[in-house]
């Protein structure tokens, strides 16, 4: 039980942060993006919520095309991704904190 | 070769702008998905889902991608589809109301009477609305006409006059039919009559379907005034709270029958136990359930384009 309910909040799994995440090391094309995502979230993203994610991250403008290698287009992070991304992990981060902070003087508390 | 055509095939589900920006690039990604593991179930109808929900994207029928315009008239749009689906229901509610007042003992006769004739009421105000809505089209009508887009939709308008006629030659034939029929035979001691009445009915629902679509299509590609997609989302509004009456009072009706006459919606004789969830009745309340859901979906997405916009200081 313990197991099931850390697994379930273990990391956030919301496919724009995942392709975000994923292209902040680099400019990637859908299926390279998929196994990306697979390797460092552990999340395999169907191929239809991947594509929905990237069309609604180009609208926002937080992600662009480049030029294709065939009909593979590969995507890379903006200015503006960089910053949402920098934002959103800042604040995973202070929750991330303050869950950590209140563990241990539950832990000390016990 | 056919798992390309498959996957080839999928991607209509996909409306024709995202595919032709993303459409090529999506299949290479199916293509080197499917070197690693076949064409699922599972896969298929993520695709499919995935497609849809672009669709409704798209529309305006989720999110807040779309225009203002584009919202108010998707969202009026989805009301009208709902009033001809509310049509289809409330022909059945109809048919299977027949005579129920002699079928009702007179101390409970009183609600039944007032939920079904709120019921006929609010169908008639319904109608009435989206009689409205299609007069104050008629301006963007012309223009739809002067502007020469007519093509785009004359296929679905043939369909649609086909569909009428086919309406037309089966109510005579059925009603020639039924004069030579006594009332037993009419109502289910003729098998064969019984099952062409399904089919007349099959082709109503068909007719309804096919002009419904035709009227989608014409407005989807009327450039309506702002005053006029205006006037015409305030009468979906008054289409979708025609629908919850409508709903509500069958639902009343229905009850009441179901407490004081259950054989009612058998056809068994009077006085002997049944129970009240005949196929018919069941699937009268889903389609009039199913209305009133798409009625109030498409009032919502209406009622959300005139929420003010928050300024922040």
């Amino acid at each position: 039980m313990h197991e099931k309910n850390s697994q379930l909040l273990r990391r956030p799994n919301d496919p724009p942060l995942l392709i975000l995440t994923s292209l902040a090391s680099g400019p990637k094309h859908g299926y390279a993006l998929l196994k990306d995502v697979e390797e460092f979230a552990g999340v395999t993203l169907s191929p239809g919520t991947l594509y929905g994610a990237i069309t609604r991250l180009e609208e926002l403008g937080l992600i662009e095309p480049m030029a294709g290698v065939d009909r593979r287009r590969p995507y890379r992070i903006t200015t503006s991704g960089v910053q949402v991304l920098r934002e959103v992990t800042a604040e995973m981060r202070r929750l991330a904190d303050v869950g950590v902070a209140r563990l241990r003087l539950a832990t000390r508390g016990a | 070769m056919k798992r390309n055509h498959d996957v080839r095939r999928l991607l209509r589900w996909y409306p024709a702008s995202w595919r032709d920006r993303y459409g090529d690039e999506f299949l290479a990604l199916l293509e080197d998905r499917l070197e690693e593991a076949p064409l699922t179930i599972r896969l298929r109808s993520s695709v499919v889902i995935a497609g849809l929900r672009e669709r409704c994207y798209g529309s305006g029928m989720l999110g807040t991608r779309s225009s203002s315009p584009t919202q108010r008239r998707t969202g009026s749009l989805m009301v009208l589809v709902a009033w001809s689906i509310m049509i289809v229901g409330g022909a059945s509610l109809v048919k299977m109301a027949e005579h129920f007042r002699a079928a009702l003992p007179s101390s409970s006769r009183a609600v039944a009477t007032v939920a079904y004739d709120t019921t006929a009421l609010a169908g008639l105000l319904g109608t009435l609305f989206v009689v409205a809505g299609a007069i104050a089209a008629v301006p963007g009508f012309v223009r739809f006409l002067r502007e020469n887009k007519w093509p785009e939709v004359l296929r679905t308008f043939v369909r649609s006059v086909v569909s009428s006629l086919v309406f037309v030659v089966a109510t005579i034939g059925l009603a020639t039919w039924a004069r030579h029929l006594n009332t037993a035979q009419r109502n289910g001691g003729d098998h064969l009559y019984s099952g062409a009445f399904l089919a007349f009915a099959l082709v109503v629902v068909i007719t309804i379907g096919l002009w419904t679509r035709t009227g989608v299509a014409v407005a989807s590609r009327i450039d309506f005034t702002p005053r006029e997609l205006r006037r015409e989302s305030y009468l979906a509004v008054a289409v979708s709270f025609a629908s919850i009456v409508v709903v509500a009072s069958a639902a009343v009706w229905g009850i009441q029958i179901g407490l004081h006459a259950p054989w009612f919606f058998n056809g068994t004789a009077a006085g002997v136990a049944a129970s009240p969830w005949s196929a018919q009745v069941v699937a009268t309340m889903l389609v009039m359930t199913l209305a009133t859901t798409t009625a109030l979906w498409g009032a919502t997405r209406v009622a959300m384009t005139y929420r003010p916009t928050r300024v922040n200081a």
